[in-house]
């Protein structure tokens, strides 16, 4: 038995559907497209069915990409797989467009339960309703009053449910007008005044003006403090995201580093420990490094969600944001792609609009993530002399914080291009409802954080493992014959395809070396420095070792040109990668020509301003 | 008067809604932006007052100024 969870946003859905499940869920996408589909077994005694979460939808005039999902399903448009059942998730403290819905759903035939869900805060907040004689406006349909998130009410659905099992599946009776029909002014008009008519006959007690939401909003929403409210929180989700997941990012380090010592001695030198260690777990531990912050991420944003605030944010951000063809939302996976990209790009998912989410995805990770930082160290150390300006202000600094302004620019332009290239007139108007604050249930939010780390590891990590591998390879064969005289990296295929490649990178000013570096570095940034090492022979493999740096630092500096090492820093702004984010983007996007996109774009930009910046500096 | 030249806390009853675009009237309706309901602006955003929060029945809305513009609204009378 399949049933679908149907309702307005903000209604309790997911909530609802955690209840129903508990850690029976697994989640895919919708064929085709990036909208999650959320899929979960109920068992009681010996009964069990499946239950669909449904994106949230206020009519059957659907709009976005994510409504339109809901109503095919609804419609019984999905031939392979049909609804036997709707639950409709209702918000007991706002009842008048969820009764319009299911009125529309009355109208196709559509059988439903009703979950009034929040029960307990419209009870709070005075509200009395007649259920007896809201079921009988609604010919008779099951209205179980539900608390989702204190699991309240929910094995009453689940009995309501039970007896619906053996009746007859709906007959839809859609009318192929339906559409147009529900469209039309008068229409609406009409069902419209039906609701009120059923409000006023099922409302004993109206509900209270809900006081805190509007006292909240009057700071959080101020002109002033708002926007102070908004910067304090966003720096302080920026600095936890970093501080909570250091510590885990070195323990998952540590252990992949343990594992390599591991496999170090219990095999002798040779393809298969440089495959174990160089390839596999630099691999692996390569994508489970990025899970503390993704985990972190999501824990801030669907804590920020629950609460209410972050359709706020995108309140006092829109107007900013809109000029630039992005919503007010954008700014969370931007800011948070300055910790990773990766995490950044699946944030994006808050943007309810598919076009807007697309373009967010592929600009955010021109900000300068957090890998990018021992590349622009080393590079700032070898050109950038260590002065004052104005007495007080440190060239070094000024030339990061100039790479960090270089970078949002960027994903900002690029943002706006892309949209006036490729989508005029789309639109970019804020119209979103804004639901009363609300304390979210913790371990919806914390599952949810695991989830989206699990599916990434899933989806997303088998991408990055076999492009690791390839890289691996790369570098590895063939061997150094027996007479080197050279690093083993120079006979290699890698060092092959920079010699290949070196023409094309000349005029940026980069040798064969160079290029060859760039080779291992697409797995992850910060891995150039040690690349370098590697092609330069510098002795130790160290990278936070001072005397490598050093050693490094004077190589660059007498064999390359300020020209060359600008044009290098430069690169490093808009080069297409990590490995990790064209997985990340091949499973966000569930395609494979936005990831090359995306390569493609990156690659064309890093060069142009690379070949710029070199000839200026030349 | 149009939705983006009201005034803050007082009760308008909308009386037209102009707007050529399918698709964005059918989200306003989904709303609960129809001819004959009440409204009342809560509070504006800081940057030239866009978009506006409305208090539309119990919900409360954010819309683009753009769009607000495309809400005709009439004055009720004082109620208190």
């Amino acid at each position: 038995m399949l049933v679908g969870l149907v309702g307005l946003p903000n209604s309790g859905k997911s909530s609802l559907f955690n209840a129903l499940t508990g850690n029976r869920q697994r989640i895919a996408n919708f064929p085709g497209i990036t909208v999650e589909k959320k899929l979960g077994t109920v068992k009681e005694d010996d009964f069990n069915f499946t239950v669909m979460d449904l994106p949230g939808l206020y009519t059957l005039d659907a709009i976005s990409l994510d409504e339109k999902i809901s109503r095919d399903y609804i419609l019984n448009k999905k031939t392979e797989e049909v609804l036997d059942l709707i639950i409709l998730v209702v918000d007991a403290t706002n009842l008048k467009k969820s009764i319009y819905l299911a009125l529309q759903l009355k109208e196709i035939g559509q059988k439903f339960i009703m979950a009034l869900n929040m029960s307990d805060l419209a009870e709070k907040r005075g509200q009395k309703i007649n259920l007896d004689k809201f079921s009988s406006e609604l010919n008779g349909v099951r209205i179980i009053p539900t608390v989702a998130i204190e699991n309240r009410g929910i094995s009453e659905l689940i009995k309501a449910v039970k007896s619906e099992e053996n009746s007859k599946k709906s007959e839809l009776n859609v009318d192929h007008n339906f559409q147009k029909e529900i469209k039309d002014t008068n229409y609406i008009k009409e069902k419209f005044n039906r609701v009120d008519e059923i409000l006023k006959k099922i409302i004993i007690q109206k509900i209270n003006f809900d006081s805190l939401t509007d006292k909240i909003d009057s700071v959080v929403l101020h002109p002033i403090f708002g926007p102070i409210v908004l910067m304090t929180l966003l720096i302080l989700m920026f600095q936890l995201l970093f501080s909570w997941s250091d510590p885990f990012m070195g323990m998952i380090e540590t252990f992949f580093e343990y594992l390599a010592g591991l496999v170090t001695s219990i095999t002798s030198e040779g393809y298969v420990r440089s495959l174990l260690n160089d390839g596999i777990i630099a691999g692996v531990g390569g994508i489970l490094v990025f899970l503390p912050h993704i985990i972190f991420l999501f824990i801030i944003i669907n804590f920020l969600e629950g609460i209410g605030y972050l359709g706020r944010a995108a309140f006092l951000l829109d107007f900013l944001m809109r000029k630039l063809g992005l919503p007010g939302k954008a700014v969370v996976p931007l800011l948070s792609s300055h910790a990773c990209a990766i995490p950044g790009i699946m944030s994006a998912r808050i943007i309810e609009n598919h076009f807007q989410r697309l373009i967010t995805m592929m600009v955010s990770p021109l900000t300068t993530c957090s890998a990018r930082l021992p590349v622009y160290t080393l590079l700032i150390g070898v050109i950038v002399p260590n002065e004052k300006v104005f007495g007080f202000l440190g060239m070094p600094g000024l030339t990061l914080f100039g790479l960090y302004m270089f970078g949002i620019l960027s994903a900002f332009a690029v943002a706006f291009i892309a949209k006036k290239t490729f989508a005029p007139s789309a639109p970019t108007y804020l119209l979103m409802e804004l639901p009363p604050y609300r304390f979210p249930k913790i371990s919806t939010i914390l599952k949810n954080a695991f989830q989206k780390g699990w599916v990434f590891v899933k989806k997303a990590g088998s991408v990055i493992l076999v492009l690791s591998i390839l890289i691996w390879g790369l570098t590895t064969f063939p061997n150094a014959p027996e007479d080197a005289t050279e690093p083993a990296i120079h006979y290699s295929y890698a060092a092959k395809i920079g010699h290949t490649f070196e023409p094309i990178f000349r005029p940026l000013g980069f040798d064969w070396k160079i290029t060859t570096a760039l080779i291992p570095s697409f797995g992850a940034r910060e891995i150039l420095v040690a690349a370098m090492g590697t092609v330069y022979a510098i002795d130790g493999d160290d990278t936070e070792d001072e005397g490598f740096i050093m050693n490094l630092s004077n190589t660059l500096r007498s064999e390359y040109s300020l020209g060359t090492l600008m044009a290098l820093l430069i690169w490093f702004v808009f080069s297409p990668q990590c490995i990790a984010t064209f997985g990340v983007l091949r499973k966000e996007t569930n395609s494979i020509k936005m990831p090359l996109i995306f390569g493609g774009y990156t690659l064309a930009m890093a060069y142009f301003f690379s070949f710029v910046t070199y000839h200026l500096f030349i | 008067m149009k939705l983006s030249e009201a005034l803050k806390n007082l009760t308008y009853t909308i009386s037209n809604i102009t707007c050529d675009d399918g698709d964005l009237l059918a989200r306003l309706h989904a709303l609960g932006f129809t001819p004959g309901t009440q409204l009342m602006i809560k509070r504006w955003a800081p940057i030239f007052r866009d978009p506006i929060l409305v208090q539309l029945g119990d919900s409360q809305i954010a819309i683009s100024k753009t769009e607000a513009q495309m809400i005709l609204l009439n004055k009720d009378e004082a109620i208190c």
